[in-house]
């Protein structure tokens, strides 16, 4: 299997439970990542950003992003534009993972460039399965290098 | 994965085609797979789709994407794609032999959702394969509509 | 990218040479000819006064032979001649006794002293030579003696005793004269005449002026200097023809120069482009390689997969005891045999074909080059190699190493290349032990990887950085024979140089050669 030690899973997720469970069931695919909690949309943004709006973040790293969108302050889909809009975050493949079921939504995120869109399984069993076979698919994909 | 949607897969090497189609199947995608040679086939296909069609004839696209093609090489394909208001929505994988990180750089750049290389070693190749396929029939995976007349 | 070296004759900026050569040249022509210049005034002035010199002698000598002349008739009172028309007898002598005599046949002579003697002959010199001479006096017994206005001012200059002759050139009639006036001392002869004056011994009675036409002494100066005009003329053409012939010489040696120095750029260019294209070429086809790898393996695979469906079938078949031994023949033996040559045949052309693709990448993957802290990559390549360097029980000891320009990136790489060697050909008789060391001077940093292992027989010193070389494809040791070879390009690509020194049983030490810290600017 490829080796990921380079990624960084960057997760926002206000759900101390979602997340640990998200953590959990990423794990086995990737034992040498960096699975990061953000509480809300701000935290994302000043990660990526400093308040001038210029890209601040550790070079030579490599991002997935996981957006739950119903997080709240700053919208999800809010930070989804954000990053998609500059040149060198729009390079990061973010997946929304989110409760919202809305087709609108859906459209929404995908014309500003997200790259799936998942609904939160209800069961927890199905929840699991979910996260484990997009960490099994993130295994096999290739990131890029953001500068 | 839902009846209605359809991958398209952009791959010259039909022995390639095959191998993904199979492994695809492998992981019970049961949508509908098309095969395009070229690059432009892809293009001819989306952008003579008639987008205003009515509701009843919306359909869910996923496209995987070669690069070195005849005729448009899959980073033009993907370039015209995210130009495009309406067809930038279709999630594009790009699923090719480089793994050169400038060619990764410059497809992500241009707004692929993922980028998956072929491995050699038909275990992993199996393997990618058919973790694309689980993650694409994954129960709550929401894919944009894309209006077409097309069958 | 090649270094340009400012070489001797700056071929690599002949327009700049040839505008300073065009310098250099009129400098050193306008130095030529105020060299020339000086010289001819020199001389010429030389010539004016040797003019000069050659008329005062003229002077002086005419001058002496009339004061010895003068002394000698002075010495003997005067000398007698016969009294004629021309030599009447002098009207100032009337006070001296037997002025007049009469020879015993009748002839009448008359006493002619050395005044006298000197007026008349310098009235013959006056007509024969052009040095003229001039008795006079201040207080002249004879009023025709009277002093002209320079003689006054010259014998009055001699009486006031503040020169003891004058000697210039003056003006006479217009014309440009040497003039020398001497002093007439009173001798005991003088004073046959002149006592009546109340001259003593040594008193000034007067003075003889001589007087040189300058004209013929500047007609052969004049001359020197027209010939000394034609000869420094002559020089100076010369010269200038020499400075230009020289300049043009040179000139054309430059452009030559730079003529062979663009068709050498060209070259280089050439060479480049074709360097990429073939490159490019490379990088293609191993890429393309891929495509027909895959479908070898992954149909191998599936054959093998369908073979044991198909021998499953078979099984429940009912196929007659006669053939169905030759059945399982093929599906156990000859088909899966086949496959593996296949597929393993398949795998090794995959692994070259990833070696080839990793070699080129090198080759065109950007550099980012920066100042690396050498100390800081080895520790951290240590860290990822501490599981092979615990299993081969290498000791590895690293000193201090200076910070070198490169990418980081790669030279961890090399390093991890490097080391890797190190460990993978170790000596199985010995403990392992490495040694990472490294020096730097201005220009460059010298880094040395040393082991105690196999060591490399110095004949295949060349070999082993040559793409897919092993030395001992069949021994214990697996690789792809690359790592050297990348090694190699990427150091190259950073401007410097691999080297190494080894000898069967007596380990390896490879030198990685890069710009220093202090070199500003990298390649």
């Amino acid at each position: 299997m490829k080796m990921l030690e380079d990624t960084a899973i960057l997760i926002m997720e206000d759900s101390e439970d979602h997340f640990q469970l998200i953590k959990n069931n990423l794990l086995p695919t990737h034992t040498d990542s960096d699975i990061i909690q953000f509480k809300n949309g701000r935290d994302v943004l000043d990660f990526f950003f400093k308040a001038n709006g210029e890209v601040c973040f550790e070079d030579r790293k490599k991002y997935i992003l996981m957006l739950d969108i119903s997080t709240s302050q700053v919208n999800g889909i809010e930070v989804l534009k954000k990053i998609k809009r500059d040149v060198q975050t729009k390079k990061i493949p973010v997946i929304i993972l989110t409760e919202t079921d809305d087709p609108d939504t859906v459209e929404q995120c995908y014309s500003f460039g997200c790259s799936t869109y998942i609904v939160k399984p209800e069961e927890y069993q199905d929840f699991e399965e979910t996260i484990q076979k997009v960490g099994h698919f993130l295994s096999v994909v290739e990131t890029t290098l953001i500068q | 994965m839902k009846k209605d949607t359809v991958i398209l897969i952009a791959e010259d090497d039909s022995g390639h085609f095959q191998l993904i189609k199979k492994n695809l199947w492998l992981t019970c995608v049961d949508s509908e797979i098309i095969q395009f040679k070229n690059g432009q086939d892809v293009l001819d296909f989306l952008f003579d789709m008639d987008t205003n069609a009515a509701d009843e004839d919306m359909k869910q696209y996923i496209l995987l994407l070669d690069i070195r093609m005849p005729k448009v090489d899959g980073m033009e394909v993907l370039r015209k794609i995210k130009e495009d208001e309406k067809l930038r929505r279709i999630p594009v994988i790009m699923l090719t032999t480089t793994g050169e990180p400038n060619t990764i750089k410059q497809c992500y750049a241009l707004g692929c959702s993922f980028y998956m290389v072929k491995p050699v070693d038909y275990a992993l190749f199996m393997e990618a394969v058919q973790n694309l396929g689980k993650y694409l029939s994954l129960e709550t995976i929401r894919l944009p509509f894309i209006k077409s007349n097309c069958a | 990218m090649v270094k340009k070296e400012g070489d001797m004759l700056g071929c690599s900026n002949a327009d700049a040479t040839i505008i300073r050569l065009r310098r250099f040249v009129i400098t050193i022509s306008v130095l030529w000819t105020g060299a020339i210049c000086v010289s001819l005034v020199a001389n010429a002035y030389r010539e004016y006064k040797d003019a000069r010199k050659a008329a005062k002698i003229e002077n002086r000598s005419t001058f002496n032979k009339d004061l010895a002349y003068r002394r000698w008739a002075a010495e003997r009172g005067g000398v007698y001649v016969p009294a004629t028309d021309k030599t009447p007898p002098n009207p100032h002598l009337s006070h001296v006794p037997e002025r007049d005599i009469t020879t015993p046949s009748g002839r009448q002579l008359t006493l002619v002293n050395p005044a006298y003697m000197t007026r008349q002959v310098h009235e013959i010199g006056a007509g024969h030579y052009h040095v003229q001479g001039h008795i006079t006096s201040l207080n002249p017994i004879r009023p025709e003696n009277a002093p002209d206005k320079w003689e006054t001012a010259a014998l009055e200059a001699i009486a006031r005793g503040e020169v003891r002759e004058v000697s210039m050139i003056a003006a006479m009639n217009g014309e440009a004269y040497m003039r020398l006036m001497q002093p007439l001392l009173v001798e005991k002869g003088c004073l046959k005449c002149h006592a009546a004056q109340g001259y003593k011994v040594g008193d000034i009675r007067g003075g003889i002026s001589m007087s040189t036409p300058m004209k013929p002494h500047l007609a052969i100066a004049r001359s020197s200097v027209m010939t000394l005009a034609v000869i420094h003329s002559a020089f100076w053409l010369a010269g200038l023809g020499g400075i230009s012939f020289g300049g043009w010489k040179f000139k054309g040696q430059l452009i030559k120069c730079q003529k062979a120095e663009e068709e050498r750029e060209r070259l280089l260019k050439i060479l480049a482009y074709k360097n990429e294209e073939l490159e490019s070429i490379m990088y293609v086809s191993a890429h393309d390689f891929r495509t027909p790898i895959i479908n070898i393996m992954g149909y191998s695979s599936e054959l093998t997969e369908d073979c044991k469906r198909l021998k499953a079938m078979l099984k429940e078949l009912k196929i007659s005891a006669e053939t169905e031994p030759s059945f399982f023949r093929i599906l156990d033996d000859n088909i899966p045999m086949s496959l593996k040559y296949i597929s393993s045949s398949a795998v090794k052309v995959g692994i070259l074909q990833k070696g080839l693709l990793a070699v080129c990448r090198v080759g065109r993957e950007e550099l980012n080059v920066e100042t690396v802290d050498m100390n800081g990559l080895i520790a951290e390549i240590i860290i990822n190699m501490q599981y092979q360097i615990k299993e081969s029980k290498a000791a590895v000891n690293v000193s201090y190493l200076p910070p070198c320009q490169g990418d980081k990136e790669k030279l961890s790489q090399v390093f991890t290349n490097l080391l890797d060697n190190a460990i993978k050909y170790l000596d199985p008789n010995k403990a392992v032990q490495i040694n990472v060391s490294g020096k730097a001077d201005k220009e460059t940093c010298v880094y040395c990887v040393e082991d105690n292992g196999i060591g490399i027989d110095p004949r295949y010193h060349d070999k082993i950085f040559e793409i897919f070389h092993q030395l001992d494809p069949a021994g214990a040791v697996e690789g792809q024979g690359l790592g050297l070879t990348i090694v190699r390009r990427i150091i190259q690509r950073q401007g410097g140089r691999v080297s190494v020194k080894s000898e069967v049983g007596k380990g390896s030490k490879f030198f990685i050669e890069l710009p220093s810290f202090s070199r500003r600017g990298g390649p």
